[in-house]
């Protein structure tokens, strides 16, 4: 605790600020795929629930966050940890072919889906090939 | 709840973030304490804890349905054994792929005897959660302590042959 946030009440209110925005994430590992009309992300969060999923776009990027719920209780005698629980996030940078505004995702048994339109005009449009 | 976690010596949020559980030196590290991956390749991570009841362990198993997973127990081992097949979606190109887990076996020892009959498992979420209630002979059992009745006037003395 800063020695002078007795003194000064500008300094507590920068303490607190600073802690209240430090947490952990777990980063997802994740799948990408190309469509024609379409990009996909395949995220793994297992412990998620579609409740606890927000997407927010900011100049471009795409922050996905997942909030897990603590599953563990207090009176548990550990004998092996390998993995840690918490709330998972990732940001993706939308490249110019992504329609921002048509972005949907789904979240079912840990994995979280998100759609990520083409553009129109970028879509890979199939050509008719005529013969003769 | 994470401070709280004991953690093998094992880089594990790294493996998270690659996708890649499977590390030679982890597989020597986890065969000399009683886990024995079966095949290659990525295999999940587990925790292992217990109360006065149970055993619990818990694995992650993202997008794995209930007949790609397979739970078997004996009286002081549990295995998770995991099939699934991952094809990429149909007129899909693939950019990138981080997500290992198809095919693995995993088993882990367990310290104090387990009663085979009454296991659970359940399968929520992406989180395979297997409660092991322990055997009767390995559940804390109250000992009476009793004073050693000695005649008024003899000396006590400890049984000949005792430690």
């Amino acid at each position: 605790m800063n020695q002078t946030c007795r003194t000064n009440p500008e300094d507590c209110a920068a303490v607190s600020e600073a802690r209240s925005t430090e947490r952990e994430f777990y980063r997802p590992p994740s799948d990408f795929f190309a469509f024609d009309d379409r990009f996909e992300i395949h995220a793994d969060v297992p412990g998620a629930t579609p409740e606890g999923i927000s997407l927010t776009i900011d100049d471009g990027v795409l922050t996905v966050e997942a909030r897990v719920q603590d599953r563990y209780p207090e009176n548990a005698r550990w004998v092996q940890g390998e993995f840690g629980v918490g709330d998972y996030r990732r940001a993706f940078r939308l490249g110019e072919d992504v329609d921002h505004e048509g972005i949907t995702a789904a979240c079912r048994d840990g994995v979280l889906t998100i759609v990520l339109p083409k553009r129109t005009a970028r879509r890979a449009q199939r050509v008719q090939v005529r013969g003769g | 709840m994470r401070g709280t976690l004991i953690v093998t010596p094992r880089i594990d949020d790294l493996s998270r973030q690659f996708g890649r559980v499977f590390d030679a030196m982890t597989r020597q590290f986890d065969e000399a304490f009683g886990v024995t991956p079966a095949q290659p390749g990525a295999w999940p991570a587990v925790n292992l804890w217990h109360d006065n009841e149970a055993f619990h362990l818990e694995a992650e198993l993202p997008g794995f349905s209930l007949d790609e997973v397979e739970v078997s127990a004996t009286e002081n081992m549990v295995t998770v054994r995991g099939r699934r097949e991952r094809t990429t979606p149909e007129g899909a190109e693939t950019l990138r792929v981080e997500r290992a887990l198809t095919h693995f076996e995993r088993s882990v020892g367990l310290p104090l005897p387990i009663d085979t009959s009454r296991v659970e498992a359940t399968l929520t979420n992406g989180v395979l959660r297997v409660t092991m209630p322990k055997a009767e002979s390995a559940r804390p059992r109250r000992i009476e302590v009793r004073a050693l009745d000695t005649p008024a006037g003899e000396t006590k003395s400890l049984p000949t042959g005792a430690a």
